[in-house]
């Protein structure tokens, strides 16, 4: 990587991070800028529409929520835009609304996220709302018991609902108890419980300046995006408070639940352990799956469960990446007459992949799709903001923009079949049906 | 908080045969987009925007869910599946594997007025995409079993969005409540036993009357040049010969005189919910004049959290936990008017209603503080500039509204017109529009558990 540096005024430093070619006539640079308050905000500048997308990652989520406190920074996340400073519930969403910021806060499992999306126009009052958010959340009583209700009632709905019922089942059945395996949400007892303190230590413990990750994109100099960010940051305190998750133990052993339900049309869901992001051979896993069940329509198991057979409208497979955990996550909605053949055709194709692996050629088109359409993951200043923001959460380099294709390229039929054979072991695999499938009973 | 989306899916509406003069070249400060027409009739419009070297290529015939001859509900959307069966040229799957193999993204979807096919490809691939497209307008090959299987695909996709959902149930009764004679009371993916009987004649005959250049509109957005667009639309959709369409010929409504109720229950459903429907006018309907002040009646009755609705039912009544309205007028023919409401756990029924009612005469009667209107007039046109920050999102609204017979010039204009009304027009259109006796008021209900399964689990 060739960065410079460069210093402005001694109030931030700029490091050019290799130049990532989204643009042939302009090759766009991922900016590294390290602010006068310290705050390290990756970067990409974009002029051509009048809007500014920042993203702001503090590490720990559900995960890290207290033993009967779970759903806290659920709950917390969901009121910062509830009032700040002087400023009660319904004075701050006016300004919010009244200047069309848009401020969104995103409570995760192992990372809490705020994107703000602002007109240029209105950049000093979105940094400042977005500031005053994060520093002086108020967890006023009226708002905190009117989002209780709101949370407990998405949490009964939730119970109700086949889809989340089959995905909560199936983190639970794969995660055991560990803390990844909760909903977000937490339940019905424990947001009972949580009290405003709770609220205060959650931001307390998180919101630092040494657990923060920057991104942002838009139509600004980069000395102001800087400026910007120390005026609206520069009061969150410098530590946050350690936390610990305890190790992860996948399920080993074949798992397969049906949950009776009335409904027309059963819900699988499906999956094996899977491996971190950082980890060397997570780019053949990403090949092996995209043909699996990630290129949409082009899969593996598209073509054998939809296009050939018409058994489902919808069949897939993804990777998920949590802090320190990978899995392999596949789903598919058919009849409840025809579930079985279903779940028999991807475990086949399952079979297939693990022993034989890939085709030359298909290796040859998937590194030459999944390369070509990188591009498109940029197209609006929010996805790019998030993307910066994700490289650091992550670990990845910040030349990764540039080395991504060439990591991809590098892949071969062998280090597919390799981790194919590694990751596919139904000995492991947990599948969750919630529906009346017929002939599909539970074994576990 | 946006912790619950306020998510009814509006069946959207139609399309007008299109009236634009012979390159009107319109120049836009907002999109930058222009209009063009090839010879056969086929509108073009093109969007610069140069922030990624992708483009997004998209196909909009003028004709949906809407047009479905009686007895042959999901017939627009069956073909819609049915577009990626493949040609002579490039059968079977070639066109979306070579989409796919190019980095491409594709899909299509059908609402009542149009029927759209798109990709976002990186820039160099625009000429392909266009050949592939241009090719399945007029070279569809289909067999009997392509029709018998995507027809069990569809009704896969029926039951994962309707069936196995008690709100999309709820709705589905309720358009067909609100309107008595129109096809908007009909659901654009069909009814389940008319999709059975849908077969491989209906799907050409509808296919060889409307799939031409004349019934179409192509929009290209992203990083491209104007001239070469065109150069490139004129080889390969220049070519297709056009061909008579038959007007669209709608049932029309009669007088609504009754307020009208669907209920619903369901055991998975954990609260009550109302929803209220009333008919209202589109962007080109008869009385097409009240759809701008109607727009801003509904961003200020039920547009945000700080909205009146929000924070009469769920913060000071604290009836419900989640309440706002909805209401598009990028239609064919009148359209939807909604308002939702989710209710707390043990809130009665009527309660919430008469609420309801109490907040929506009373706004009828009072009007709005000014302050109210010119918050939501400036959301409204902020709005529109973060549209320019994702060349799908502004492909979409020029599709739509070419769609439905609007040129390139209204959608220019929308923010004047929205900025231009005034509070009286606000309340006359509300007043019009806010008619029990051309309602809707659906309910969801919990029913007992029956999810025991899970308890015992």
């Amino acid at each position: 990587m060739q960065s410079k540096i460069i210093r402005f005024i001694g109030f931030c430093i700029i490091l050019v991070c290799g130049c990532f070619t989204v643009h042939e006539s302009k090759a766009a640079s991922v900016e590294r800028i390290i602010t006068a308050e310290g705050f390290e905000i990756w970067y990409l500048r974009e002029l051509s529409v009048p809007v500014i997308s920042l993203s702001i990652g503090f590490r720990g989520g559900s995960a890290s929520d207290p033993i009967g406190k779970e759903g806290l920074s659920y709950f917390a996340t969901n009121l910062l835009d509830e009032g700040a400073g002087k400023m009660d519930s319904q004075s701050f969403q006016k300004k919010v609304t009244d200047n069309a910021i848009h401020l969104n806060f995103i409570p995760g499992r192992d990372i809490t996220s705020i994107s703000l999306r602002t007109l240029s126009q209105n950049r000093k009052e979105a940094f400042k709302l977005m500031g005053l958010a994060l520093t002086q959340p108020r967890f006023d009583k009226e708002a905190k018991e009117r989002v209780r209700e709101q949370i407990l009632s998405k949490i009964a709905t939730g119970e109700k609902q086949p889809n989340s019922v089959a995905i909560k089942s199936w983190y639970k059945a794969m995660l055991g108890d560990h803390p990844f395996s909760r909903p977000l949400e937490g339940n019905t007892k424990s947001i009972l419980s949580i009290q405003k303190k709770d609220l205060e230590d959650f931001i307390r413990g998180r919101f630092a300046q040494d657990n923060i990750f920057i991104g942002a994109s838009g139509d600004v100099e980069p000395e102001e995006i800087a400026s910007l960010v120390d005026s609206a940051l520069k009061t969150l305190p410098s530590n946050s408070l350690s936390f610990s998750l305890p190790e992860v133990k996948f399920n080993l052993e074949p798992h397969f639940d049906v949950i009776n339900l009335d409904i027309p049309q059963s819900i699988a869901v499906f999956g094996f352990p899977g491996i971190p992001r950082v980890h060397k051979d997570f780019y053949a896993a990403y090949v092996m799956n995209y043909i699996l069940g990630g290129s949409g329509f082009t899969s593996r198991l598209y073509k054998e469960v939809r296009e050939k057979r018409g058994l489902a409208y919808s069949v897939y497979s993804y990777l998920h990446t949590l802090d320190s955990i990978g899995l392999i996550v596949g789903g598919v909605a058919t009849r409840n007459d025809a579930m079985s053949n279903s779940i028999d055709i991807i475990k086949k194709e399952l079979s297939l992949m693990a022993k034989n692996g890939i085709t030359k050629e298909e290796l040859s088109s998937a590194k030459r799709a999944i390369t070509g359409s990188f591009p498109l993951k940029f197209d609006t200043s929010s996805s790019v903001a998030q993307i910066l923001l994700s490289m650091q959460f992550q670990g990845l380099n910040h030349d990764y923009l540039e080395r991504r294709n060439s990591y991809i390229e590098n892949i071969t039929v062998t280090d597919v079949r390799s981790i194919a054979k590694q990751l596919l072991n139904q000995n492991k695999m947990v599948t969750v049906i919630v529906g009346s499938p017929k002939g599909l009973t539970s074994y576990k | 908080m946006t912790l619950i989306r306020f998510c009814l899916i509006l069946c959207s509406l139609i399309f007008l045969h299109s009236s634009q003069s012979y390159c009107e070249d319109i120049k836009n400060s907002t999109f930058n987009a222009t209009y063009h027409q090839l010879d056969n009739g086929m509108n073009i419009v093109t969007i610069p925007n140069r922030r990624s070297p992708i483009v997004v290529h998209m196909v909009w015939y003028h004709i949906g869910a809407g047009d479905d001859p009686i007895g042959k509900s999901g017939l627009s959307h069956l073909l819609e599946h049915l577009m990626f069966k493949g040609t002579n040229n490039f059968p079977d799957d070639t066109f979306s594997r070579l989409v796919a193999l190019n980095g491409g993204r594709e899909n299509a979807f059908t609402s009542s007025d149009y029927t759209g096919y798109f990709q976002r490809i990186s820039k160099q691939y625009l000429p392909l995409v266009m050949e592939l497209e241009a090719d399945r307008m007029r070279n569809l090959s289909l067999t009997e079993d392509d029709v018998l299987l995507e027809r069990d695909i569809v009704l896969e996709e029926r039951s994962s969005r309707v069936s196995n959902v008690p709100s999309s149930i709820l709705m589905e009764q309720m358009y067909r409540a609100l309107f008595l004679r129109h096809p908007y009371g009909t659901p654009v993916i069909g009814w389940e036993n008319e999709i059975k009987e849908l077969n491989l004649h209906d799907v050409l005959t509808f296919y060889n009357k409307y799939y031409f250049p004349n019934n179409a509109t192509l929009v290209v957005a992203g990083d491209i040049d104007v001239e070469d667009v065109l150069t490139l639309a004129k080889q390969h959709y220049g070519s297709i010969q056009p061909s008579e369409i038959e007007e669209r010929i709608r049932l029309k409504e009669p007088k609504h005189v009754s307020p009208r109720r669907v209920l619903f229950k369901s055991p998975q459903l954990a609260q009550p919910s109302i929803f209220r429907f009333y008919l209202a006018p589109s962007y080109v309907s008869e009385d097409r004049s009240y759809s701008f002040p109607l727009e801003v009646f509904s961003e200020v009755l039920g547009g945000k959290i700080t909205s009146i609705l929000y924070q009469e039912m769920v913060v000071k009544r604290k009836l419900a936990t989640w309440a706002g309205t909805s209401y598009n007028p990028m239609s064919l023919d009148n359209t939807t008017f909604a308002i939702y409401l989710s209710l707390k756990e043990k809130v009665s029924i009527s309660e919430a209603e008469i609420a309801l009612d109490e907040i929506i005469a009373e706004s009828l009667k009072d009007g709005f503080e000014d302050s109210r209107i010119k918050a939501a007039k400036g959301r409204m046109a902020a709005n529109l500039l973060y549209s320019l920050d994702n060349p799908s999102g502004v492909a979409k609204i020029f599709g739509s509204a070419l769609s439905i017979g609007m040129s390139v010039n209204d959608v220019e204009n929308w923010s004047k017109k929205i900025d231009s009304v005034t509070a009286d027009e606000i309340m006359n259109a509300a007043n019009y529009v806010l008619n029990a006796d051309k309602s809707v008021t659906g309910i969801l209900i919990p029913e007992k558990e029956n999810y025991n399964a899970i308890k015992n689990n």
